[in-house]
């Protein structure tokens, strides 16, 4: 609540107020601001949007790439009668080998339909951001090195946010300091021990809720920071976490997780295209909706306490 | 996506359910299909008829499956794509290919015996505790046992999803092998 009433005085131009706390903010985080944006923001009101995987179906077939699916969604997310005030990606924006010379053709298609939406963006990285294996590794320190799928995902998704690594944080909280949020991106195929230091720092930070992104969900064990970030996670507070990897749309309490795959790439279950929002409710419980792209429709809707439970 | 479009499409032998098919016909790349269930020689994308299978509703089949066919001098190339959360080894797609009558499994079976078949999973086999994602049959059909053009195709995918849910997708289509490229 500290840092939350700090980010209040900032935002109201106290230009007194004292140095940031060194525990407020990372090296990497820009400060906080209205509204979101690179290293998160100032918010009157906590609702965003989840959205993922969106691949095609095959290896380097750009001209079956998912864009008019991809495209609704982010149409319909852009309409949503919440008005999210950014969305997250859950990883995976394109089925390219990494010699096929796809990769950029890929993510022209992928960020042409994403622009449906002109709030800010957060994506986390998938296994197709590495080499496509679900146990691939990629990164200075990984042994599937940095191919064009991992460089070219950091150079026009990531550094645009003011990053450099493909895992980073976002602080958010309210105008009023009634609340604070941090959104923690994991890179689960770009893991090494930096990355694993740097997320026990960021989940030991206090705040209201907290989010973690990370492409692969709990039962998709070979990605090489599903085992270990498993085991961090569970000694910190943990509002949702929120993964892709698997198309289709689940929620599963007993992980605090909601999986959304189902943002173009060729559906597993019976569930349609779609997207989730959540919202914050007056009482600080946070209403989960999964919506059909089509009709809009709830698929799915459920209220989760700030510490993970289902209210 | 710039050679794709240069290839002029010729035939869209569309019944039934399917709606994408197509024909991109020009110059055939000079790759020899491996059968591996990896989809990666470059005819697949640039000019495979592709159809999507549609489901009892007249929408995309959920779970997805689609369908590419390629052809040789002997062969008839036909690659299945099946989304596919739970990958089970008597998971299977029907092919009726002409005169011949295909089926086709995610554990790497086929009848009859004269269809070769290679499968690419991405998932585990026969465990519904986790998460899959797709399996690939990429089969290998004589063009002799296939009878006379143009041939009739219909292909049917019938799937348990983790809900319990059986769900069917299927695709119908026509093609003329003699009007499409022929892998070298």
């Amino acid at each position: 609540m500290k840092r939350a009433a700090l980010l209040a005085l900032l935002a109201a131009g106290c230009h007194s107020s004292p140095s940031v706390p060194e525990d407020a903010y990372r090296p990497l985080d820009a400060p906080a601001h209205l509204g979101a944006g690179p290293g998160g923001g100032l918010l009157d009101q906590l609702t965003f949007a989840v959205v993922g995987d969106t691949r095609p179906a095959n290896v380097d077939d750009t001209a079956n790439y998912p864009a008019p699916i991809v495209s609704q969604i982010f149409s319909d997310v852009a309409a949503d009668p919440a008005q999210p005030r950014f969305a997250v990606t859950t990883g995976d924006y394109m089925f390219a080998s990494v010699t096929g010379g796809q990769v950029d053709p890929q993510l022209d298609a992928y960020l042409g339909a994403r622009a449906a939406y002109t709030g800010v963006v957060y994506p986390a990285m998938g296994n197709h951001e590495c080499n496509g294996y679900t146990d691939s590794n990629c990164g200075p320190n990984g042994k599937d090195n940095e191919p064009a799928n991992y460089t070219e995902f950091v150079t026009r998704m990531i550094e645009p946010l003011g990053e450099v690594r493909p895992y980073y944080v976002e602080r958010f909280a309210a105008t009023d300091g009634s609340w604070s949020a941090k959104f923690i991106f994991i890179a689960a195929n770009a893991w090494d021990n930096t990355q694993a230091a740097w997320l026990d720092n960021v989940l030991a930070e206090p705040s209201t809720y907290t989010f973690v992104v990370r492409h692969e969900p709990p039962d998709a064990d070979t990605a090489p920071a599903v085992g270990p970030t498993t085991l961090t996670l569970a000694k910190y507070p943990l509002t949702m976490l929120l993964c892709g990897h698997t198309h289709t749309y689940q929620h599963v309490p007993a992980y605090r997780e909601i999986l959304v795959g189902n943002g173009g790439a060729p559906l597993t279950g019976s569930v349609n295209y779609g997207f989730v929002i959540v919202q914050r409710q007056t009482d600080g419980t946070l209403q989960v909706t999964s919506k059909d792209y089509q009709s809009l429709q709830p698929i799915d809707q459920f209220v989760v306490n700030p510490d993970g439970t289902v209210h | 996506m710039a050679r794709c479009t240069s290839f002029l499409i010729v035939l869209a032998a569309c019944q039934g359910s399917s709606k994408l098919d197509a024909v991109r016909q020009g110059p055939a790349p000079h790759t020899r299909i491996q059968l591996d269930g990896e989809l990666d020689e470059p005819a697949w994308n640039a000019v495979a008829v592709r159809g999507v299978f549609l489901g009892d509703d007249g929408g995309q089949a959920r779970p997805y499956s689609e369908l590419r066919i390629l052809r040789d001098e002997t062969h008839l190339y036909v690659a299945l794509y099946a989304a596919d959360q739970n990958i089970q080894s008597s998971d299977a797609f029907d092919v009726t290919v002409g005169a011949l009558h295909a089926h086709l499994t995610a554990g790497g079976t086929a009848t009859p015996a004269t269809v070769r078949v290679a499968v690419d999973r991405d998932g585990t086999l026969d465990d519904p505790h986790d998460e899959d994602e797709e399996w690939v049959v990429e089969s290998a059909m004589p063009l002799d046992e296939l009878g006379p053009a143009p041939i009739a195709i219909k292909a049917e995918r019938c799937d348990v999803v983790k809900t319990g849910q059986r769900r069917c997708g299927r695709w119908v289509g026509t093609i003329d092998p003699k009007i499409m490229p022929v892998i070298q």
